[in-house]
């Protein structure tokens, strides 16, 4: 009995053991298969957390040198691989662009310049969609696009003068209402009338205008000579159809300008004229001292027909003054000069052509010129007036000189010259000839002192009528001149203020001052006048006027 | 009665014991063995289905790109396999919304290795301006879904 006891449990044990063995090892593996597959779901679900928590913005794109300029900026709490970026050009059928990117961003971290280094090129006036992806599987995208929602605005001044410069502002705000820039914004700015542009736009463009912003772009223009109104038209490069702003304005001279500037000679001549092209002022009266003062009597025919000139001369209405008259211009055989006393009241230098008028063809200069001496032995303030008898009519213009026949007396002359080596040999009233549409032309005025030494300084004003520019100081400090201050007149003429540097002129000496201008362009010729002024500021005390000033009206024909 | 009685109970009580043992012998091991057989197919189908399910909850697919042509009838998709096993794809479904119309496209070469990608152009007169739904199905039975506008 004992033994058939121990032979039952042995057999039962070994059947207890390999059941419990099996059902053990199979709950064990499937508890660690279980597990397994929990890990795995885990894990696959932290991935899931991940892409949730990854977040990228493209903040910025512009287009430089044609190619996408991006900044892309990690605003998750992850750090982000760039894997992709795709590019869609929404104008075109062209096939959509992709580059791979290996671009790590630290939660925060922004990254410039994406794009720049890709194949893939870029147009301003295109509209492109942006597309961003990441190495876990999230994308973003961008668009870029000129033809998107935008205001403009257009600042000008109501009004503004003539050749004088003044600024211009656009404003463009982007409106779009999704992220959208407009990349490579460039202003454009048109006009309907010719402006020159001095500067602008500034800044000429800008990488990127996001949504929301505003850019400010600035011109300075110079107003056009002419008066009458100016639209402009504010738009930007790849803009809609349409979208643009007008804003109109005048340009015209305020009143006060108009009659601050008010010169005859400030534009081109438009009518038959009398010039004063040479008178000098003072005289120093002393019969046959050191030189003759020089006249000039010009006519200005603008026409298209040609002017007939009977007659020309100088009335002087103290008969004291004239002694001599050498007639320069017209040389001897066409007509005659001569001295006429005309009694007590006055003398007359005057030329008759006679039966053989000087005949000065449409749309040129004719002058007359003429010399004296004087015979006063004393102080006069005269009038002197000059005529000319033409065809179109009797012309007639007056001034003042001042003479005297003390010995410190100085005589000023006023004139151009065709040779600056020589001016006193060359002067002249009438610069003819002269090509139009040329850079840096050269004009010699010339001051001479013909009578004693002058302790003064001669300052000089030289009127440059509106069409000459460029007008610049050539002499600039030599030849016994300052440097000149040029000034632009509202009306567009520019003056040259000029001072000799020695306080005393020397008798017997000239100073020839020089300037260039840019002569206009002409389709035919056309006369100009180049009004010039001496002013002699210390010439103070008995006997001598601040008002004495020698003038000098010299006609510049402009020829095609 | 003519067998001993001491020796006819000794015998059978022998015999007895060896037959029941024997029985229940090879009763156990048939039990032991069936049960075996049964855990051993639980292990495997237990592995299968957990590897199974391994491979389904790690199969992602990030449709990264749709493109229509507008040169012709064909839009193109990028697919970038962004799970941690490969992965093969074995139909595309492009589905217009407006009209339900369906094309379906099959791949036998569709496989994708992990962060790879695979380019696909499905040929189909797609409409300007449409909704399209695209389906993408692997071979582990997943699916994966987008939509795109068409330009």
């Amino acid at each position: 009995m004992r033994y058939r006891r121990g032979l039952s449990t042995v057999v039962g044990a070994v059947f207890f053991i390999i059941a419990t063995t099996t059902v053990v090892t199979y709950i064990t593996y499937s508890m660690n298969s279980i597990d397994n597959f929990s890990q795995s779901v885990i894990v696959s679900e932290s991935q899931n957390i991940d892409r949730g928590r990854e977040s990228i913005t493209i903040s910025q794109v512009g287009i430089v040198n044609n190619k996408f300029n991006m900044t892309v900026t990690n605003t998750g709490s992850l750090p982000v691989k760039l894997t992709r970026l795709w590019v869609t050009n929404q104008d075109g059928v062209t096939s959509d662009q992709k580059a791979d990117l290996n671009i790590q961003l630290n939660p925060g971290q922004q990254q410039y310049n994406i794009g720049q280094s890709t194949a893939i090129t870029a147009e301003s006036t295109a509209s492109y969609n942006l597309k961003v992806v990441t190495e876990r599987g999230n994308i973003s995208t961008f668009q870029v696009s000129p033809n998107t929602s935008t205001r403009i605005q257009l600042i000008t001044p109501g009004t503004v003068a003539p050749n004088t410069d003044f600024k211009i502002i656009s404003l463009i705000t982007n409106n779009s209402t999704t992220p959208n820039n407009i990349a490579n914004l460039t202003p454009t700015m048109l006009s309907n009338v010719t402006l020159t542009l001095v500067d602008g736009p500034n800044p000429a463009n800008i990488d990127a205008l996001p949504q929301g912003s505003t850019a400010a772009f600035t011109w300075t223009y110079t107003a056009p000579v002419t008066s009458g109104g100016i639209s402009m038209n504010a738009s930007y490069t790849g803009a809609p159809t349409g979208k643009f702003v007008l804003s109109n304005f005048t340009n015209q001279l305020s009143a006060e300008a108009a009659a601050a500037t008010q010169s005859q000679w400030s534009q081109a001549a438009s009518r038959v004229g009398i010039l004063i092209s040479g008178i000098p002022n003072p005289i120093h009266s002393l019969t046959n001292s050191l030189e003759y003062a020089k006249w000039g009597i010009g006519i200005i025919n603008p026409l298209d027909r040609d002017v007939e000139v009977y007659a020309a001369g100088v009335l002087f209405t103290n008969p004291n003054i004239l002694n001599t008259v050498v007639g320069v211009e017209p040389g001897s055989g066409i007509g005659l000069w001569s001295k006429r006393a005309l009694g007590a009241g006055a003398n007359m230098a005057v030329w008759e052509g006679g039966s053989t008028p000087v005949i000065i063809p449409a749309k040129s200069v004719g002058q007359f010129r003429f010399e004296t001496d004087f015979s006063s032995n004393t102080l006069y303030e005269s009038i002197v007036t000059m005529q000319a008898l033409t065809s179109e009519g009797k012309l007639t213009v007056q001034y003042v000189i001042s003479s005297d026949s003390a010995a410190n007396y100085p005589l000023i002359n006023a004139f151009y010259s065709t040779n600056a080596a020589s001016p006193t040999t060359s002067w002249t009233y009438n610069l003819n000839n002269i090509p139009g549409n040329t850079n840096d032309k050269l004009f010699n005025m010339t001051v001479q002192n013909a009578g004693a030494d002058f302790p003064s300084k001669i300052k000089v004003l030289i009127l440059v009528p509106s069409d000459f520019t460029d007008v610049q100081d050539y002499t600039a400090g030599s030849g016994g001149w300052g440097v000149a201050s040029i000034f632009t007149n509202p009306d567009g003429s520019r003056i040259i203020k000029v001072e000799t540097t020695a306080s005393t002129f020397l008798g017997g000496t000239s100073k020839t001052y020089q300037f260039t201008a840019d002569t206009p362009s002409v389709t035919s010729d056309k006369l100009y006048v180049f009004q010039t002024t001496t002013i002699y500021p210390s010439f103070t005390g008995t006997g001598q006027s601040e008002l004495a000033s020698a003038l000098s009206e010299a006609g510049v024909e402009i020829v095609p | 009665m003519f067998f001993d009685k001491k020796t006819r109970r000794g015998l059978s009580t022998i015999v007895t014991s060896a037959i029941l043992l024997s029985a229940v012998a090879v009763m156990g091991v048939i039990v032991v063995t069936w049960a075996n057989t049964n855990l051993v197919k639980h292990q495997q189908d237990l592995d299968s289905t957990v590897s199974t399910n391994y491979n389904k909850i790690n199969e992602k697919i990030l449709i990264e790109h749709v493109w229509f042509n507008q040169n012709g009838p064909v839009v193109n998709m990028t697919l970038n396999n962004i799970g941690t096993i490969g992965l093969n794809v074995t139909s595309v479904i492009i589905t217009n919304v407006t009209s339900s119309q369906t094309y379906s496209f099959t791949h036998t070469n569709g496989g994708i290795f992990p962060n790879g990608t695979l380019s696909l152009t499905e040929t189909f007169g797609w409409v300007t301006n449409t909704p399209y739904k695209i389906l993408i199905s692997t071979e582990r039975n997943n699916q994966f879904e987008t939509q795109v506008v068409s330009p």
